[in-house]
């Protein structure tokens, strides 16, 4: 026997050593995942000359704050940045005007057909927005609605909102999952003391379905926030362009300006940093629900 | 009282079927039955009308017949767009599914620090894919970028990347792959949780070592969402769009059409050169793919993946 094995048993040290393995893979899996988004950072903060060097520093000397005001006058970015939230804020509320009502028209309510109807729900998840983008562009040109943002405000008030990762009818599938969690007796109660299904749905089902709301407008907002294909085609004029379409504008043919250019990103990329931080656990949650459907 | 729900409505005056409905699911159904009539169903029948036509938005469209789909098959930037599109379905949803399944492993048992190793890891899937698009390809500079300093230091000498037609797919697979790790990790963590550890007490009772309890209890017992990845992930990568076109904005599938794409081939038939009887057809054939692979793989689910008795009601 060792002095070592006195020390540390033999049986805990092996625990040991498996746990410190466990953290070196992870601290360099997490540094490999988070290398771009410190890179991106710390190119932001370099100067003119400095960000055209070889080989590059990953951390600026002379870091420069007055890079962001910079790529703020450098396109007209606060006002992307007010198209995006209009977008986004007009797609959340939409999405739950339209997807909540449906949603509990098919976890509560019983009718005649709702399952095959439930169904062209689920269908609507496999619809890529490249079917639809050209039919819809067409149909936008002959209402004159190319060249405002009724294009991306309008649709999700009647469940019509496709991304490449959330769809209005992910929406539905989600809500329906949570309202169906809730206890059955909760609803029955409602209905003995005579409450009719909109009482029910805004005063019973809604206060304790609250998290899957919660999930639901995250979901909503975090897509339509970084949607870039709708906005391309259906936003002709800059004056219209949300962030994801004004990134562009930071880069030419010839020269782009990459401080700025990440430093835009950045500031277009935080709002869901942020949203992701304080509510992780509704992210985790959805993604949880959505995939955990066989 | 006031009865609302449809079943109890037969009462001895049969209101009228439309009354019927009034009163039930209708009114809860009705911006989405709206919407899903004027802008999803309609819209279909238009494209696939105009699938059948030429149509080039400022003249009104004109009948063709079949021809849009028999020079699809003999367009070589078509099938060029098509198997760059297989050749990132093949290899970027197994490759994520795999290592986003390898973190999950890693981080399924309890550990200190496990909620900030699963932040980092996740935190890819929450940037804008326009940020990352961006970010890449700075990183992918070939004469500034992080990538290749950082291989300079073990001595391999600087790529193009982006910018070199064999190296183009493999480069946005990577900024790809990054991208979708870490969902695809916190969806196995939710899967694994599932597990009940009973099994893996009687298996350890039974002599399984790791690896074995991996293959047989793990792994069968997460078929289910395996299997709903792979679906998921196959039908990104057929119509994935937005990191392609950003990272070849200035010359879209550029270079030498090493990342045409089907979605930005669709979108330039359309968009640039406004042949949008021709982009119809395509946008069909994608949709129709796209069922035929679902339907498919969900057939096949049923031979392959395990549920255990209660999770199917």
């Amino acid at each position: 026997m060792t002095f070592l094995d006195l020390l540390v048993p033999p049986g805990r040290r092996r625990r040991l050593l498996t746990q410190g393995g466990r953290h070196i893979v992870l601290i360099c899996l997490s540094a490999l995942f988070l290398l771009p988004l410190i890179w991106m950072v710390a190119s932001s903060l370099k100067s003119n000359s400095a960000i055209f060097v070889y080989p590059p520093q990953l951390f600026p000397s002379h870091p420069q704050f007055g890079n962001y005001r910079k790529a703020f006058d450098y396109v007209p970015f606060w006002l992307y940045f007010r198209n995006s939230l209009i977008v986004s804020a007009a797609t959340i509320c939409g999405i739950m005007f339209s997807c909540v009502p449906a949603a509990y028209a098919f976890a509560i309510l019983r009718w005649r057909g709702r399952d095959i109807v439930f169904y062209v729900v689920l269908a609507g998840i496999m619809l890529p927005f490249e079917v639809l983008m050209v039919p819809l562009y067409v149909m936008y040109r002959d209402l004159h609605l190319i060249g405002t943002l009724l294009p991306l405000i309008v649709p999700p008030f009647f469940g019509v909102y496709i991304s490449s990762a959330f769809s209005a009818s992910v929406a539905i599938f989600l809500l329906r999952q949570f309202f169906r969690a809730l206890p059955r007796e909760l609803i029955d109660a409602a209905r003995i003391d005579g409450a009719g299904e909109w009482a029910t749905l805004f005063r019973v089902v809604l206060p304790v379905a609250k998290g899957g709301l919660i999930t639901v407008a995250l979901f909503a907002f975090l897509s339509s926030w970084t949607d870039f294909l709708a906005p391309l085609i259906f936003l002709s004029k800059g004056s219209l362009f949300t962030l994801s379409l004004g990134l562009q504008q930071y880069q030419s043919l010839h020269f782009t300006a990459f401080n700025y250019l990440m430093a835009a990103s950045f500031v277009f990329a935080l709002p869901v940093l942020l949203v992701f931080i304080f509510a992780q656990r509704f992210f985790v949650e959805g993604i949880a629900l959505t995939g955990l459907r066989g | 009282m006031a009865r609302s729900s449809v079943g109890q409505e037969v009462g001895a005056d049969q209101p009228s079927r439309f009354r019927r409905l009034l009163r039930g699911p209708l009114p809860f159904l009705l911006p989405w039955l709206v919407g899903f009539l004027g802008l999803t169903v309609v819209p279909l029948l238009l494209s696939l009308y105009w699938s059948f036509t030429n149509y080039d938005i400022l003249q009104p469209p004109q009948w063709v017949g079949a021809s849009n789909y028999v020079q699809l098959a003999h367009d070589p930037l078509f099938r060029t767009s098509v198997w760059n599109t297989v050749f990132m379905v093949i290899i970027g949803a197994p490759a994520g599914i795999i290592l986003g399944l390898g973190c999950a492993l890693l981080l399924r048992r309890p550990i200190r620090g496990s909620a900030l190793y699963r932040g980092a890891i996740f935190m890819p899937a929450v940037v804008p894919s326009v940020a990352v698009a961006v970010i890449f390809i700075w990183i992918f500079n070939p004469d500034y970028g992080l990538l290749n300093a950082g291989l300079g230091l073990v001595h391999v000498r600087p790529q193009g990347w982006l910018a070199d037609p064999s190296l183009a797919k493999p480069s946005l697979l990577i900024l790809l792959v990054w991208e979708a790790v870490g969902q695809i990790m916190v969806l196995m963590l939710a899967g694994l949780a599932e597990i009940p550890g009973e099994l893996y007490e009687a298996a350890s009772l039974d002599g399984a070592r790791g690896w074995q309890r991996l293959r047989f209890i793990t792994l069968p017992l997460l078929s289910p969402v395996l299997f709903y990845s792979f679906i998921v992930w196959i039908i990104f990568y057929l119509q994935f769009f937005t990191e392609a076109f950003v990272a070849t904005a200035s010359n879209l599938g550029a270079p030498v059409n090493s990342t045409l794409f089907y979605s930005i081939y669709l979108y330039e038939s359309a968009f640039s050169f406004l042949k949008m009887g021709y982009a119809s057809a395509m946008a069909w054939i994608l949709f129709v793919v796209t069922m035929i692979i679902t339907v498919v793989l969900f057939r096949l689910q049923r031979r392959f993946v395990f549920y255990r008795g209660e999770q199917h009601a």
